[in-house]
């Protein structure tokens, strides 16, 4: 078990940007925490990197750390080849050859200087300085944000290709097509808590979808209602009513849903 | 090794390789002894998370579907008589649920059995024909 | 780490360094010259009387003798003004600048926060007192050159002001970087600081306030030797605000 988080709490003002939530995450897995803008998973990162200092709960990291923000800010007044000898000389186990091969792959010109990057230009190049760093757990806030679609799947890969060494990824995302591709096992947060956490095969084999006529009660989460019907995702356990398969994107929906 | 898998799909991935695996074995492209790729190498072919294949090799070979050889790899082993017919009985109930749910009556499936168990091939056939 | 810091703080080390041995330049060689000018003002017969004030005849007679030229123009007015300024140029974007453009997660999340509180601020802290320090020899220098004798106790004196003024400034301006997120607030409010405490010291009871008096040597003028109250109280004082600016910087939310 490379990170352990326990009971993590923080509050901004009136807000509880993190509410109590507790996981675990296996060495060589991807793990996803899914979830709307402003359900708390760029905090959660943020205490347990001690970039914010929670206010209870325990966070047990077993081994070193890369980080990719969710703001992918670098020196704007470096060129990208600059950047590159800075990330070498401040960063622990950095392999600079791999990083201008991946930069070469991304086609970023070395010479230019990053305040004249474009955004995905940006990403890809902060995405290039972590990927080259060894260590033993990734986290990556957002990674695919602003990337194109072939970009995409070649960072998924990349980050598959992280768990090949027996490294871990602890990513955030709000696109649910990605994590599910690539995740082993998903955390799914709304408002500061964890609603659900599981291996994504687990949670796809759990839920089922339950049609049942209006009005009938059901231990469930609410997808969505038709005229005469209801129409639930619900614990294969309690499943009543004409039952279907669950897509996982509906399991997330009515997951999210049902946290008030 | 290679065939497409849906992420989308309600079937978790790993299921959905072992079927794709059985399927392979049965239209015999894979015969007894046969090697199957590492885990690594058909994750990357596949394009998929390591601990996913992981999963669907160690089920298949709990069921005895795949056997492994020390310091070689994954061969394939029987193709689990039980297993497979309990796949074609969970096959016969999902067609059965959806007649039922077209409204069917029971009766016409009856008398198809009846039909399909009670003659010979021959007559099968030439009904067929 | 030190390398990039380094790397930073190169344009604004460089810039001082000339400014400041520029304006050693403009004044050095022009005593003689100087001292004419302001005896010709001086001597004018229709001097208003207010002008008077400004340019005593006794203090234009004391500008002949290289000691007092130096002391009252370079220390006392060149060097002095601009020393409180140059050390608050040094330290406020140290980290606010990083703040600011976010890049501080970047260092912080790949050495300690030791290590880069630490960097940044004693480097930025030790080119400060080689700069003063150079600015302090050069009137020694010149003067080997020139062949005029300097007063070396005096000189002592007026380095000591001039490097202990500018580290606490340096620590005041590190104060306010390292508690903004940006770097206009810093820069405001050490200028600020310097503006307010300097007229404070208008008030009799107050002027111990006046860091000015201190760094522009009067007390050397007058006494021949380093002021060693106001020394110490301002090392002191730049010393707990130095370990205020540490605490602070471990403890704040990125």
């Amino acid at each position: 078990m490379i990170l352990r988080v326990e009971g993590l709490k923080k509050t901004y003002k009136q807000n509880r940007a993190v509410d109590n939530v507790s996981f675990q995450v296996e060495e060589s897995s991807i793990f996803a925490l899914l979830g709307p803008n402003g359900a708390g998973k760029t905090t959660t990162i943020k205490c347990i990197l001690n970039l914010r200092k929670a206010d209870s709960g325990k966070i047990l990291l077993n081994g070193s750390f890369a980080y990719l923000p969710e703001t992918k800010e670098l020196y704007r007044y470096l060129t990208v080849e600059k950047m590159v000898e800075v990330s070498s000389s401040v960063t622990q186990n950095f392999e600079k050859n791999k990083c201008i091969e991946l930069l070469d792959e991304f086609q970023i010109p070395l010479r230019e200087k990053i305040a004249n990057l474009s955004h995905g230009m940006l990403t890809q190049t902060y995405m290039a300085l972590v990927l080259s760093q060894k260590a033993d757990i990734y986290f990556m806030d957002e990674p695919t944000w602003g990337l194109d679609p072939i970009m995409r799947n070649r960072i998924l890969e990349l980050i598959r290709a992280l768990t090949y060494d027996g490294r871990t990824v602890f990513y955030t995302s709000h696109i649910l097509a990605e994590v599910e591709k690539v995740a082993d096992v998903v955390a799914i947060m709304v408002k500061g808590k964890i609603a659900e956490v599981d291996s994504l095969d687990n949670l796809k084999e759990k839920y089922v979808l339950c049609v049942v006529p209006k009005g009938e009660k059901i231990d469930g989460f609410h997808y969505k209602s038709t005229e005469n019907e209801d129409i639930y995702v619900v614990r294969k356990e309690s499943a009543k009513g004409i039952v279907e398969p669950a897509n996982f994107d509906v399991i997330f929906e009515s997951i999210v849903k049902g946290v008030k | 090794m290679w065939f497409s898998v849906d992420f989308s799909s309600p079937v978790p991935v790993y299921k959905q390789i072992k079927e794709k695996i059985k399927a392979l074995i049965k239209s015999g492209k894979l015969r007894k002894d046969d090697f199957v790729p590492s885990i690594r190498s058909l994750a990357q072919d596949l394009q998929v998370n390591i601990n996913t294949v992981a999963r669907a090799y160690r089920e298949l070979m709990s069921e005895g579907v795949l056997q492994p050889v020390r310091g070689e790899g994954y061969v394939v082993g029987e193709l689990n008589e039980e297993d497979f017919t309990n796949q074609l009985i969970e096959q016969f109930e999902r067609a059965a649920v959806d007649c039922k749910r077209v409204g069917i009556d029971l009766k016409v499936l009856k008398e198809k059995l009846e039909m399909i168990y009670g003659r010979n091939e021959d007559d099968f056939e030439s009904r067929r024909a | 780490m030190l390398k990039k810091e380094f790397y930073d703080l190169r344009l604004r080390s460089f810039v001082i360094l000339a400014i400041g041995v520029g304006l050693f330049f403009v004044l050095a060689p022009f005593q003689e010259i100087t001292v004419e000018m302001l005896k010709q003002y001086s001597e004018a017969q229709n001097m208003p009387k207010f002008l008077e004030k400004f340019i005593p005849k006794t203090f234009v007679e004391n500008l002949n003798d290289w000691n007092f030229y130096i002391f009252s123009q370079w220390f006392g007015k060149n060097l002095g003004q601009i020393v409180p300024i140059i050390a608050i140029i040094m330290a406020f974007p140290l980290f606010a600048r990083e703040s600011e453009n976010r890049t501080i997660e970047f260092l912080v999340t790949r050495r300690s926060r030791n290590e880069v509180f630490f960097s940044k601020s004693l480097l930025g802290l030790s080119i400060l007192l080689i700069q003063m320090t150079i600015f302090s020899l050069l009137p020694a220098v010149y003067s080997l050159f020139v062949k005029e004798s300097l007063n070396y106790d005096q000189l002592w004196g007026f380095s000591v002001h001039t490097l202990v003024g500018a580290t606490f400034w340096f620590t005041v301006s590190l104060l306010f970087s390292v508690l903004s997120n940006d770097q206009v607030k810093p820069i405001l409010m050490s200028i600020g600081l310097l503006a307010i405490s300097t007229a404070l010291g208008v008030v009799k009871a107050l002027r111990f306030f006046n860091t000015y008096a201190y760094v522009l040597g009067s007390k050397v003028f007058q006494t021949g030797g380093v002021d060693l109250r106001y020394t110490t109280g301002l090392l002191i004082l730049s010393t707990v605000l130095f370990f205020l600016s540490y605490d602070l910087f471990l403890r704040k939310e990125f």
